[in-house]
């Protein structure tokens, strides 16, 4: 191997940058994925914040500073519709076509192609 | 040219790699997939070495690096999502379509936080005591590392 030296700038050299720079910029998304949208974690940090044990309807209830469990379905689901992949017909949720079966799809494919027995 | 290639075909190996290997355990997922990514590049280091191939090594391990952080990414979204769960869970019902109440009582409600429940058991960060849940010391030492880097993101709550 050698160390990458100096010369005028190939197409390689802005690839490699770039991929540099998307690689730094995904770590960085990642943990701020976690700590802003951490579903475990949340239920650790409420736990911590408890004075005791908590049962599982009370870490439901304090869920995320009090807000409950029902503001992850509502957070998401506002995700998915403004993403235009689900759509809101009196009470009833329906998945939008093409978007929305595209991605079930696509979904489906990479569950099947990594094995994982359970997602979510 | 040739090390990005190179790099990137190596990245490539390692997805197939984690595919494989998810197959074969009952290790968690996600662990395995952290793994297996530092173990592949050292694999891909010894490889080089060994066969005398003429490559940058910055050149190669950032293309290597790019695909691997890449599949992390995706990885993390296809093994923990709540919203692609949802888009699943509509897609499999007849008509693709559900009442809201029973996709939040269902899977947010039920399957997903018992799921998560399960998992901090599993992890050893809490217990089942006589009151409910408590915390143990691996679980107290993961949450205020959040809570300082939260502190530190400016980020107020998360979930």
């Amino acid at each position: 191997m050698y160390a990458a030296g100096s010369g005028p700038v190939v197409l390689s050299d802005v690839l490699l940058g770039f991929m540099a720079m998307a690689a730094a910029t995904l770590v960085y998304l990642e943990i701020w994925a976690l700590l802003s949208r951490g579903y475990t974690l949340s239920l650790l940090l409420a736990l911590l914040r408890a004075d005791g044990p908590m049962s599982p309807e009370r870490l439901a209830a304090v869920y995320r500073g009090g807000e409950g469990l029902g503001w992850v379905f509502r957070h998401r689901l506002s995700g998915l519709v403004k993403a235009g992949l689900v759509e809101r017909k009196d009470g009833t949720l329906v998945l939008k076509a093409p978007a929305g079966v595209t991605v079930a799809v696509a979904y489906k494919v990479c569950i099947g192609f990594l094995g994982l027995k359970r997602t979510g | 040219m040739f090390e990005v290639v190179f790099g990137f075909a190596a990245g490539l190996a390692y997805v197939c790699s984690v595919a494989l290997v998810l197959r074969r355990t009952t290790a968690s997922p996600a662990a395995l997939a952290i793994v297996l990514s530092l173990v592949d590049y050292f694999l891909l280091l010894a490889l080089v070495l060994l066969l005398d191939i003429r490559a940058a090594f910055w050149a190669v391990s950032i293309a290597y690096w790019f695909v691997a952080v890449s599949f992390l990414m995706l990885f993390g979204a296809v093994y923990k999502s709540v919203s692609l769960r949802m888009v699943l869970d509509l897609y499999e019902r007849p008509g693709r379509s559900a009442p809201e109440d029973a996709i939040k009582a269902g899977y947010v409600e039920a399957d997903s936080f018992e799921h998560r429940l399960g998992v901090m058991l599993e992890a050893g960060m809490a217990e089942q005591v006589a009151g409910g849940y408590s915390l143990l010391p691996k679980g107290m030492r993961v949450a205020l590392v959040a809570a300082a880097l939260q502190k530190a993101f400016a980020i107020e709550r998360s979930g």
